[in-house]
């Protein structure tokens, strides 16, 4: 097994020291930092959410796996070089206001993450003011909105009528327990994901579009 | 038929004269509803107070049974903090986002060991005071009204409060040594709060923990088997010791389908809520699987239709629940959580009104 191959299966295991000193030697080794990125730690978290999808997996293993991704981004990150960091795009996600709820946000954020997005995560209980000064400041292509709650649902609605300026450069996604595809058509989202695997489809579909 | 026999009857799997109903309300809505009947509606002060206020309310609307549950102890209410939080007896604080009090402080955020664990002290389950509500509802009420004793975060769930979910999860699955002993000593918390709680009268204890996401389990069913099924068991045993005649419902959220045989095989006799739009939550399906063993509690559909169906559209969503689920007794209508601050009265009416029109034995449908 090749070293990148092993730092996948150890970010696959979440053995967040194990990422860290591989990503460490690796790079002593003079492997490419956008390599280790590459090859090493998104492979481990796609084989994660390909797991999640079909319950292979479940919440726990996604968050150590996505701990011990961190861990090794940590080191490497800092090494990316402009070129490098031409990433898949940037996404920003956040619990709507008057929810509280983030674990299914988080997942969502560490899945895109994993799948090589940069994540902007802006919280909870997040105004549709705020998602909008997100969108003028990140500049991101996918915006993501959670929501647990019945009543806070519709907060989704009134933050995609503020976004609408910036439609043409923003597709946006959602998702939470009580939200539908059909909710996601009457509101005016772009897209929707049942889970945070799934999520990942939806962005990378929507910017295919 | 008295409220207590037709419940009673229904969770025995047998025909009472009507389907049972136990619902529980937000406070928004208790507060709404208290308003237009001319009844209290302030709520109790405890760690699950929905299920324990809101008594006269739900009675006047039709509930067949009443929730007790452990109160403050009188040493340690809920004090309101200079900044508006609240701050409870377990030491977590709760602030206000919309219309829900959420934890923004956890008392075993930073515990990483057992010695640490140690400096914690969990509530003193019998401390002067914790049951003085419980006792009153239950001379109020015994005889009448079912009586349904309320532990819904019985080891997972209030373990991981006071943690916090995500380095719950994380130092569950990396096998940390404080989560086996954190779990083992919120059971017998609740263990010793559910004895006393049947001891008061309690007909029926409502354990609880919330295994479910919308699509699945949130953690694998092995885990749920090596970790928390053992100490349920126990909790359950110990109940079944001091009266076997008490009833074990137990509430999950989400989707749990994998675990129902095991939650059978420890002794839950009532599953609750069997929430409608987590996957594979189907009543009718349980019903013809399970129904000649437990009973269910819940049905009602709170994430669509009872917020925002027209009261028509909440009597048919009766009327589907007691067609799936209501034959030979067997079921109590209940929506799937507490109802929500976007429901509106109406259709509240409309779901109990729904019951006696539908519900009544035998069922014509």
């Amino acid at each position: 097994m090749s070293l990148l191959e092993e730092m996948s299966e150890w970010v696959i295991s979440g053995n967040a020291n194990k990422v860290k000193a591989l990503v460490e030697q690796a790079l002593a080794e003079g492997v490419a930092p956008a390599s280790i990125v590459n090859e090493g730690l998104i492979p481990g978290m796609t084989v994660i959410g390909a797991k999640f999808k079909v319950n292979e997996v479940y919440v726990p293993e996604v968050l150590i796996a996505a701990r011990a991704m961190h861990a090794g981004m940590a080191v490497v990150k800092p090494l990316l070089s402009v070129s490098d960091t031409k990433e898949k795009g940037i996404a920003v996600i956040g619990t709507v206001k008057g929810d509280l709820h983030d674990i299914g946000k988080n997942l969502v954020g560490m899945m895109l993450e994993g799948a090589g997005y940069t994540v902007i995560d802006i919280g909870i209980d997040v105004p549709p003011e705020k998602f909008l000064q997100a969108v003028q400041e990140h500049k991101p292509q996918i915006v993501g909105l959670s929501a647990l709650l019945t009543t806070t649902m519709t907060n989704m609605k009134a933050t995609i009528e503020l976004l609408k300026p910036y439609r043409d450069q923003v597709k946006i996604m959602i998702g939470g327990a009580p939200i539908t595809p059909k909710f996601a058509d009457e509101i005016g989202a772009d897209g929707y994901a049942a889970d945070a695997a799934s999520a990942v489809d939806c962005a990378n579909n929507l910017l295919a579009s | 038929m008295l409220a207590r026999e037709r419940f009673l009857r229904a969770i025995n799997l047998q025909e009472p004269d009507r389907v049972p109903v136990f619902a529980n309300l937000t406070p928004q809505v208790a507060e709404k509803l208290g308003k237009k009947m001319g009844l209290p509606y302030e709520a109790e002060d405890s760690f699950l107070s929905t299920r324990i206020s809101h008594t006269e309310i739900l009675l006047e609307l039709g509930n067949d049974a009443v929730g007790i549950g452990p109160g403050r102890a009188i040493s340690s209410p809920t004090v309101e903090l200079p900044d508006g939080k609240l701050k409870d007896e377990f030491g977590m604080v709760y602030q206000r986002f919309g219309y829900y009090d959420e934890a923004v402080v956890r008392p075993l955020a930073g515990v990483t060991t057992t010695d640490e664990l140690d400096q914690y002290q969990l509530p003193d389950p019998l401390a002067p005071g914790r049951f003085d509500l419980a006792e009153k509802m239950v001379s109020k009420y015994k005889g009448q009204y079912a009586i349904v004793g309320d532990l819904e975060a019985t080891v997972f769930e209030l373990s991981w409060n006071l943690v916090g979910l995500e380095k719950f999860l994380m130092d569950l699955t990396m096998g940390e040594d404080y989560i086996t002993e954190l779990l083992k000593r919120v059971a017998a918390y609740n263990t010793a709060i559910g004895v006393r709680l049947i001891e008061l009268g309690a007909d029926v204890l409502w354990l609880g923990d919330d295994f479910g996401t919308q699509q699945g389990m949130m953690i694998s069913p092995d885990l749920y088997r090596h970790v928390f099924k053992p100490l349920q068991r126990n909790v359950i045993a110990a109940f079944k010791g001091v009266n076997p005649q008490v009833k074990i419902a137990y509430h999950s959220c989400g989707s749990i389908v994998p675990i129902i045989d095991d939650l059978i095989e420890i002794g839950v006799e009532i599953l609750n809520p069997v929430q409608p739009q987590a996957k594979g939550m189907d009543l009718g399906v349980f019903k013809q699987k399970y129904g000649d063993r437990i009973a269910f509690m819940g049905g009602v559909d709170v994430q669509g239709v009872l917020p925002n169906g027209t009261p028509e559209e909440v009597a048919s969503e009766v009327k589907k629940r007691i067609a799936a689920a209501g034959r030979g007794g067997g079921y109590v209508l209940a929506p799937a959580h507490n109802i929500q601050p976007d429901t509106s009265i109406e259709n509240i009416y409309a779901m109990y009104d729904a019951v006696r029109e539908y519900g009544t034995y035998p069922l014509s449908l």
